[in-house]
């Protein structure tokens, strides 16, 4: 890409980023486990109602168990005992072969670093100072305001994020398959809410097409 | 049956009069349908629209170039009056999928082959034999279309209301100040930023990396998951070719044909990979569904909705970013289904790589002509849409993994294991460097496609 857009698009999405990330992690929006669409986010516009019935059967790849419990611990234990973080950043395969982690947990163990501790308590406890005012009045759940689960979850999202690759063309590369497909799924199956953030315009954006017709 | 006995037929201005009112109902019929095909509830309905829809729009050209040839002499045009535009707008305007069929198969087909025989039975059959032998080529296929459309299973509709409200339109059809084939579509009715789908189908998560397959060309069920993204891609982007068609009615003519014409290609190449998963034991639907080539290329933050920079971008990215990488792959792809003893695969890649091509050469002619035909800054805004695109959907992805832990793993595993079957290597995305020429790619196209690391040149010739 070009430096122009480098700077200036990208720099809006790294902040929208942290936008979503935090509208939607940590504002305490219901997580959204099933992939499944809502009725409602799936239908056409208003007038086109009328669907049938077909019930189309879910195979979805199973490959592994692929729990992050034992992530999530080595993260919780590492945020109190400093001397496990040091060994995690320094020796993380051995921190792996003593927390039983099986060989992708330790890739994404290898990708944990010092920076990123600190960055996920700053952030953390940023969220949780912006929650706390309303916690009680919007009857939030305990764990919304963990600093602590927030962190962990923090780490080890992230370093799944690392270990995987997070660009658009680390995406285009995790399969040998069909590289004209998109990489990373953009449809309105998923959260609305998520979906109007990700569209929040970017501060600053220019609207105006010259030379270019207007909406209908 | 031309009766040639008669002592009078219609003059050319008759027979232009009637001809352009057959292309401007053809016409508005591809405008109709190209508006819907997104909308409607089930697959095989989709693909009836794409594959009608360029039928009517190449019926639609046929008799232009017909009217214009009884007008050119005069320099006369040809017009319609409002009022037909007025009972077709009315037809788009149907509520539900099933009001709509009805009113294309019931209610204005028989009326739209009427007045096809109509035009045979009255125009003189030596002076306008060319009409005539058009008209004759069309009624069959018209008559299949219309079987075709009266069997779709889109739901059912009290249509007695509706009806009596068409008729009355109809019978007004000659009524209203005269428009012009080249500018006489209504607006577009509305947005459909998400792909309707049948209920109860069940998604990729946004953010996610979809479907892994480890092996795509071994494993049966890989294979399957395979081509069942595939059929997605086809689908999504037959919807979005037709969109762009209907939201910008105001492009020229020749646009419309290639849009089209690519909404066409993509319902043949559904049915082609349907064929291929149903040799296989696989339905669509068997594996989670994705829209994201339809839903996440349909707006964009940066442009005004329903705009020309909006199309742009579209185009941009469908056509000559993902669409080029097909032209590459394509070739790869061939290779390595005959290898693996897969030739009905290749076969039909071999199709489709066809028509790939001429669906990149088509985004970037449009492309280039909203650009002032500036190759240049074809890329320039390439760059700047595809940057917006890749952080909108990083920024997805970055959510995704933030909320789903453990399916993140679970793609982390399906990723490793793909690795380790290709033995640590990436996998392998060479340049078709001819494609890409025979597509209209130029040198800094194609130097913009390597740089961005999509795609190898090994022979490096830029």
């Amino acid at each position: 890409m070009t430096k122009i857009s480098e700077l200036s698009l990208r720099k809006a999405f790294l902040l929208l980023t942290t936008a979503v990330a935090a509208v939607g992690v940590f504002v305490g929006l219901p997580v959204k486990k099933a992939v499944a669409a809502t009725e409602n986010s799936r239908m056409a516009p208003a007038g086109v109602v009328n669907q049938p019935t077909a019930q189309l059967l879910v195979v979805q790849p199973e490959r592994i168990n692929p729990s992050t419990v034992g992530l999530l611990k080595v993260a919780d234990e590492a945020l109190s005992n400093d001397a496990l973080a040091e060994q995690i950043f320094s020796n993380p395969d051995a921190v792996a072969s003593r927390y039983h982690l099986s060989k992708n947990e330790t890739l994404v163990l290898r990708q944990m670093t010092r920076e990123q501790f600190q960055v996920a308590r700053d952030d953390a406890a940023r969220v949780v100072a912006t929650r706390q005012p309303y916690a009680r009045s919007m009857h939030m759940p305990a764990f919304a305001t963990n600093a602590r689960l927030i962190t962990e979850r923090m780490v080890v999202g992230r370093a799944i994020l690392a270990a995987v690759g997070r660009s658009y063309l680390n995406a285009a590369n995790a399969h040998d398959c069909c590289p004209w497909n998109k990489a990373i799924e953009l449809g309105l199956s998923g959260d609305p809410a998520f979906y109007n953030a990700v569209f929040v315009r970017p501060a600053g954006a220019n609207m105006a097409q010259p030379g270019m017709t207007g909406p209908q | 049956m031309i009766a040639r006995h008669r002592a009078a037929f219609w003059s050319p201005a008759q027979a232009a009069a009637s001809l352009v009112q057959l292309a401007y109902l053809e016409r508005s019929l591809a405008h109709i349908l190209a508006g819907w095909a997104v909308k409607l509830p089930v697959f095989h309905a989709k693909l009836a629209f794409g594959l009608q829809m360029h039928r009517s729009m190449e019926r639609a050209t046929y008799l232009r170039g017909r009217v214009n040839g009884l007008c050119h002499a005069i320099a006369g045009e040809a017009t319609v009056a409002a009022g037909l535009r007025t009972v077709l707008e009315r037809i788009d305007r149907a509520q539900t999928p099933a009001e709509l069929v009805a009113a294309i198969y019931r209610f204005l087909y028989p009326r739209l082959i009427a007045l096809y025989q109509t035009h045979l039975r009255e125009t003189d059959p030596d002076g306008d034999r060319a009409s005539i032998e058009l008209i004759r080529s069309f009624l069959p296929a018209m008559d299949e279309e219309r079987r075709g459309g009266l069997s779709l299973a889109v739901g059912r509709a009290d249509t007695r209301a509706w009806f009596r409200e068409l008729e009355e339109l109809w019978n007004g059809r000659s009524d209203g100040e005269p428009i012009s084939l080249a500018d006489g579509l209504w607006s577009p009715l509305d947005r459909v930023p998400g792909a309707v789908r049948p209920v109860g189908s069940r998604f990729s998560a946004s953010g996610s990396l979809g479907l892994l397959p480890v092996d795509p060309v071994h494993d049966p069920r890989d294979i399957g998951i395979f081509l069942h993204k595939e059929l997605d891609e086809e689908y999504t982007t037959l919807e979005l070719m037709a969109r762009n068609s209907y939201e910008h009615p105001d492009m020229p003519w020749a646009f419309h044909r290639d849009m089209a014409r690519q909404a066409s290609d993509e319902a043949r190449h559904a049915i082609m990979i349907e064929r291929l998963m149903a040799a296989r034991g696989v339905r669509h639907g068997d594996f989670t569904l994705t829209t994201a080539s339809y839903d996440g290329i349909y707006e964009f933050e940066l442009c005004e909705p329903g705009s020309r920079k909006e199309l742009l971008w579209r185009m941009l990215i469908r056509q000559t970013f993902m669409e080029g990488l097909a032209v590459d792959n394509l070739v790869y792809e061939i290779g390595r289904r005959r290898s693996a003893g897969q030739p009905d695969i290749a076969m039909v890649f071999e199709y489709i790589l066809r028509d790939e091509v001429f669906h990149a050469q088509s985004g970037l002619r449009w492309s280039r002509e909203l650009l002032g035909s500036d190759p240049q800054a074809v890329v320039q805004a390439r760059d700047e849409a595809l940057s917006y695109f890749t952080a909108r959907a990083e920024a997805a992805r970055e959510y995704f993994v933030m909320e789903n832990l453990d399916a993140a793993m679970n793609e982390l595993a399906a990723i490793e294991a793909g690795k380790e079957r290709r033995g640590g290597k990436l996998p392998e995305r060479p340049l078709n460097r001819t494609g890409r020429v025979q597509a209209g790619y130029t040198d800094d196209d194609i130097r913009q496609i390597v740089s961005w690391g999509y795609a190898t040149d090994d022979k490096g010739r830029l």
